[in-house]
C-alpha cells in the first residue's frame, strides 16, 4: 500500500503552496514602468493604391454634391449562337431574347436608403483605357440607358434581379456588354454591390434564346476582356466601383484615414532599443488626437485597425511600402469622423513583434487602415507630427521592470 | 535536474538523479536556494540520522565505504506529502525526489571506492499571486506565477581503507553543481490591450570541496564516528556571467553507535553546518543561518517472515533548516519509523521508511502562526550485482 501510495503521489504532483504569499514568497521585481515617448518619424497620408476593382463591393451612391460613385458590371463574352441541347454538335444563330435579368447581391449595411430608390442601367461600353474614369462616367447618359427599376426599399436586400430589355443584350451578340450602374432617389442614396472579389458569382446575366423550354437558359458571370495580356487586371475589372466625385483632397498636416478614393495613414517609429530589444512590453498605446471631420456621414462609425509595414529599406516610396503589409494582431479603433480628442489604439502586440524584425532591414512602421477601405466614404482625420506638440501621435508604453537573474 | 512523472529506468536515474523534486514555495521548507533533504538514506532516515555516519549509503561520511566488500549499486525514492497553513489559509503539496543515489566498488581487501549524486539542497516551487495595478491610467488586474526548478546537487567520489578492524578512514572529493530553471509569467484579463510577459532564465552552480572521516570502533559494542567537509567556492552563473560567489558550507559531524544488545543497535548524531556560507550567494532575501542538528534511532532484527528476517527502524531528528523564513529561524523536528528486508539471496535489500516532519519559525506573529507538517516515505533499493 505505501508503495502504492508512494508511486501514485510522485505521478499527482501539486505543487501550488501560495497560501505562503505574499508573506514567504519574495518580492519579483514585476513591477510596471510607463512612458509617452514621440517615436514617429515619419508619417503621411498615402492612397490606399487599392488596384482598380479590386474591392470586395462597388459602391452605388448618389450624395448631392459630395459623392457620387457608381458601378460597372462587364459581361465581355455576350455569345452569338447557341447550341439547343448539350449533345448537340451544331449550333444556332441567336436570333431572339427573353427573360433577361441581371441579378447581384445588395450588402446594405451602412446604407443610406431613405425610400424607394432607382437603380439606371447604361451601356458604358468604351474603347478608352481601362484605368479612365471620366470616359466611363459620361456614357451616363439618356441614350445609352439600358433599362431602370425602381424599388422598395424592403425589395433591396439580399439577391436583386434587375430586368433589362431583349435588345440590349441582342444588339451584343458576339461582342461585349458592359453595364453601368447608378442608384438614385429623392434624398441621398447609397448601397452596396458585393463583387466578384467579394463572393463567389455574386453577380450573374442570365436570359432565354429559345422559346423551347427544353433550351436552357445562358447564365454569365462578369468577364473583363481588357487589358489585353494582363489577366489579372482584367480579372479585376469584371466589376468595379467608378469614383466619379470623391471625398475632398487631404491636407498635408493631417493623417486622413478611409474617404474616397480611399486613404490610409504611415507611421514610421523610432523605438528605444532598450525598450524594443529587452524590455517586455505589456502595453503599448498609439496616442491619436483626431480633428472632427464633418463632412459625409460625420456621424457614422469607422473602424479604423493597424497592419504592420513589412516593406524593407530598398522600398523609398511610402505610398508602396504601405501596401506590403501584413495583418497585426491588435485593437480596433472605433471612432466617428466628427469626433475630436485623443484616440487610444492598442498596439502592444506590434511592438513585440518588432522585437523579432531587424530594423535596419525593415523599418518600423504601421499602416493604419479601415476596414471598409474603399467601400465608404467615412474619413477620420487626426493631427500630424507637423502640429503643435501636445496634438502630435504619441506612443505610451508600459513595460515591465523585471530583470532577475533567478537569484533567491 | 529532472522532474519525473512518470516511470523512471533506473540507469537513466542512476546517471541523472541527484535531486528531481518540486517544491513549492511560500512554504516554510523552502526558503532562499532550497530544502537541503539531508544526504541520508533511507536506512539512516528511519533512525533518526543516527546511522548517517556509519551508513555507506549515506554520502556524509566517506570511511563508512570502506567495508563494502562487494560492488553495490544503491537508488533512492522520496516522496513527501506536505500540509502547509498559516492564518487560517492551507495548501497541500505533493513532492517527488531522488535525493540519493551511490555506488561503491571494492579494492584490495580492506578498502572501497564510490560515487554518489545526491541533492544538497533543493529549490523547486510554483506560485501564483494576483494584484491589482494601474497601467497607463487603467486599473488591471495582474496575475504572476513563478516557477523554479532545480537543485544543488553534491557530486562526490570517495575513498574509504580500514586500516585496521577498529579503524576506517576515508576521504572524498566533492563537486557542487546544478542548476535553477526559473519562469516568471505575467498575465492579465483583457490580452487585447495587455500583452502577457513571459521570462526564463537559468542559474547554473558551480562549487568544490572536499571531507574526510574516520569511524573507531574501541570495543564490539560501541562505535564512533567523525566526518567533516570543507567547503570551497561556490559561484552561481547566469547566461556564462557569473551571478554571485559564496562558499559551500562547512559541516562537521559526529555519531556514536551501541550494539551491546544482540539484535539491536542504538545510535545517535549531532552534525554543525556552516550554511551562512552561502550568504551572499542570493539577496538579502535569502537569509541563510548556521544550524545544529541532532538525531537518536534505533535498529532492531524484527520478525521473520516466509524465511526472511525483518529490520525494523525508529528515530527522531531534529535541526533549524538552513534559510529564514521572513527573517525568522525555522526548526524541524522528524520522527520515522521504517523496515528494510533482503532479497534475491541478500543480493538486493529494499528499505522503506515513513517519516513525520514538523516545521515552524521561531517568533510571534502572522509569521509565528505558519506551520508545516510533511510525510515522507522513502524508498531505498540496495543492490549488489
Amino acid at each position: 500500500m505505501l508503495i502504492f501510495a508512494g508511486t501514485a503521489g510522485a505521478c499527482t504532483e501539486n505543487l501550488d503552496t501560495s497560501a505562503g504569499c505574499p508573506l514567504l514568497c519574495p518580492d519579483q521585481g514585476g513591477q510596471i514602468e510607463t512612458i509617452t515617448l514621440d517615436p514617429i518619424v515619419l508619417d503621411t497620408t498615402v492612397s490606399a493604391l487599392t488596384g482598380q476593382g479590386t474591392e470586395s463591393s462597388l459602391l452605388l451612391a448618389t450624395r448631392g454634391d459630395t459623392i457620387d460613385s457608381r458601378a460597372v458590371i462587364r459581361f465581355d463574352t455576350i455569345p452569338a449562337r447557341f447550341r439547343r441541347l448539350a449533345s448537340d454538335t451544331t449550333t444556332t444563330p441567336i436570333t431572339t431574347v427573353d427573360s433577361a435579368i441581371i441579378r447581384f447581391r445588395v450588402d446594405t449595411a451602412g446604407g443610406k436608403i431613405p425610400g424607394p430608390v432607382t437603380i439606371d442601367a447604361f451601356d458604358v461600353d468604351t474603347d478608352a483605357a481601362d484605368s479612365l474614369i471620366a470616359p466611363v462616367a459620361a456614357l451616363f447618359r439618356d441614350d445609352r440607358l439600358i433599362a431602370s427599376r425602381t424599388y422598395l426599399q424592403a425589395e433591396l436586400k439580399d439577391t436583386v434581379s434587375f430586368p433589362i430589355p431583349p435588345q440590349a443584350i441582342l444588339a451584343r451578340r458576339g461582342a461585349r456588354l458592359r453595364v453601368g450602374l447608378r442608384a438614385r432617389s429623392t434624398n441621398s442614396v447609397q448601397l452596396r454591390i458585393v463583387s466578384v472579389e467579394g463572393a463567389v458569382d455574386p453577380t450573374r446575366l442570365s436570359f432565354r434564346v429559345s422559346a423551347d423550354t427544353a433550351v436552357r437558359p445562358i447564365v454569365l458571370t462578369p468577364y473583363s476582356a481588357t487589358p489585353a495580356g494582363q489577366s489579372a487586371v482584367a480579372a479585376s475589372l469584371a466589376d468595379y466601383t467608378l469614383l466619379v466625385k470623391g471625398t475632398p483632397p487631404t491636407s498635408v498636416e493631417t493623417l486622413n484615414i478611409g474617404g474616397l478614393p480611399a486613404r490610409r495613414v504611415y507611421l514610421r517609429f523610432n523605438i528605444p532599443a532598450f525598450i524594443v530589444d529587452s524590455a517586455d512590453v505589456i502595453r503599448a498605446s498609439l496616442l491619436l488626437t483626431q480633428r472632427p471631420n464633418r463632412g459625409v456621414d460625420a456621424a457614422d462609425t469607422l473602424f479604423i485597425i493597424p497592419h504592420v509595414s513589412l516593406a524593407g529599406k530598398a522600398v523609398t516610396d511610402v505610398a508602396k511600402a504601405s501596401q506590403i503589409t501584413a495583418v497585426a494582431v491588435a485593437d480596433t479603433l472605433r471612432i466617428a469622423p466628427r469626433d475630436s480628442g485623443v484616440k487610444v489604439l492598442e498596439v502592444a502586440s506590434v511592438v513585440s513583434l518588432w522585437r523579432l524584425q531587424d530594423e535596419t532591414a525593415t523599418p518600423r512602421a504601421l499602416v493604419l487602415l479601415s476596414t471598409r477601405e474603399g467601400q465608404t466614404p467615412l474619413e477620420a482625420i487626426f493631427f500630424s507630427t507637423e502640429a503643435a506638440p501636445g496634438l502630435r501621435p504619441r506612443l505610451r508604453i508600459s513595460y515591465s521592470k523585471r530583470n532577475s537573474r533567478g537569484l533567491p | 535536474m529532472i522532474r519525473p512523472r512518470r516511470a523512471v529506468p533506473l540507469a537513466l536515474m542512476f546517471t541523472l538523479a541527484a535531486a528531481l523534486n518540486a517544491h513549492a514555495q511560500g512554504a516554510l521548507s523552502t526558503q532562499g536556494f532550497g530544502f537541503p533533504p539531508g544526504q541520508l538514506s533511507t536506512r539512516a532516515l528511519a533512525t533518526g540520522g543516527g546511522l548517517g555516519e556509519f551508513d555507506p549509503d549515506s554520502p556524509l561520511n566517506p570511511a563508512s565505504i570502506a567495508l563494502s566488500s562487494d560492488p553495490r549499486v544503491y537508488l533512492q525514492y522520496e516522496p513527501e506529502f506536505r500540509r502547509f497553513s498559516i492564518a487560517g489559509a492551507t495548501a497541500n503539496s505533493t513532492i517527488a525526489r531522488f535525493p540519493v543515489t551511490a555506488a561503491s566498488v571494492p579494492f584490495g581487501s580492506r578498502g572501497s571506492i564510490g560515487a554518489s549524486v545526491s541533492t544538497f539542497l533543493d529549490r523547486s516551487f510554483f506560485t501564483t499571486t494576483t494584484r491589482d495595478e494601474v497601467i497607463a491610467g487603467q486599473n488591471a488586474t495582474i496575475t504572476e506565477s513563478f516557477r523554479v526548478l532545480g537543485a544543488i546537487n553534491d557530486v562526490r567520489l570517495a575513498a574509504g581503507v580500514a586500516l585496521t578492524p577498529r579503524l576506517q578512514i576515508g576521504v572524498a572529493g566533492h563537486v557542487f553543481t546544478g542548476q535553477n530553471r526559473v519562469f516568471f509569467d505575467q498575465s492579465f484579463p483583457d490580452s487585447l490591450k495587455f500583452s502577457p510577459v513571459s521570462q526564463t532564465s537559468t542559474l547554473s552552480f558551480t562549487g568544490f570541496g572536499f571531507s574526510a572521516g574516520t569511524i573507531f570502533r574501541p570495543s564490539r559494542q560501541f562505535a564512533l564516528a567523525v566526518s567533516g567537509r570543507k567547503g570551497g567556492d561556490l559561484r552561481s552563473r547566469a547566461n556564462d556571467t557569473i551571478a554571485s560567489e559564496a562558499h559551500v558550507p562547512d559541516r562537521i559531524g559526529a555519531a556514536v553507535s551501541y550494539e551491546g544488545i544482540a539484535g539491536a543497535s542504538f545510535s545517535a548524531h549531532a552534525a554543525r553546518d556552516s550554511w551562512s556560507a552561502l550568504n551572499g550567494l542570493g539577496s538579502a532575501a535569502a537569509t541563510a543561518v548556521d544550524s545544529w542538528e541532532g538525531g537518536i534511532g534505533l535498529e532492531a532484527a524484527g520478525p521473520r517472515v516466509a524465511e526472511r528476517l525483518f529490520v525494523l527502524r525508529a528515530g527522531a531528528r531534529y535541526r533549524t533548516l538552513p534559510f529564514q523564513a521572513a527573517g525568522r529561524d525555522v526548526a524541524e523536528l522528524s520522527f520515522a519509523g521504517g523496515i528494510g528486508a533482503q532479497f534475491f539471496r541478500n543480493r538486493a535489500a529494499l528499505d522503506l521508511t515513513l517519516q513525520h516532519s514538523r516545521r515552524s519559525p521561531d517568533g510571534a506573529g502572522e509569521i509565528g502562526s505558519a506551520r508545516e507538517r510533511a510525510f515522507t516515505l522513502s524508498f531505498g533499493l540496495r543492490v549488489r550485482p
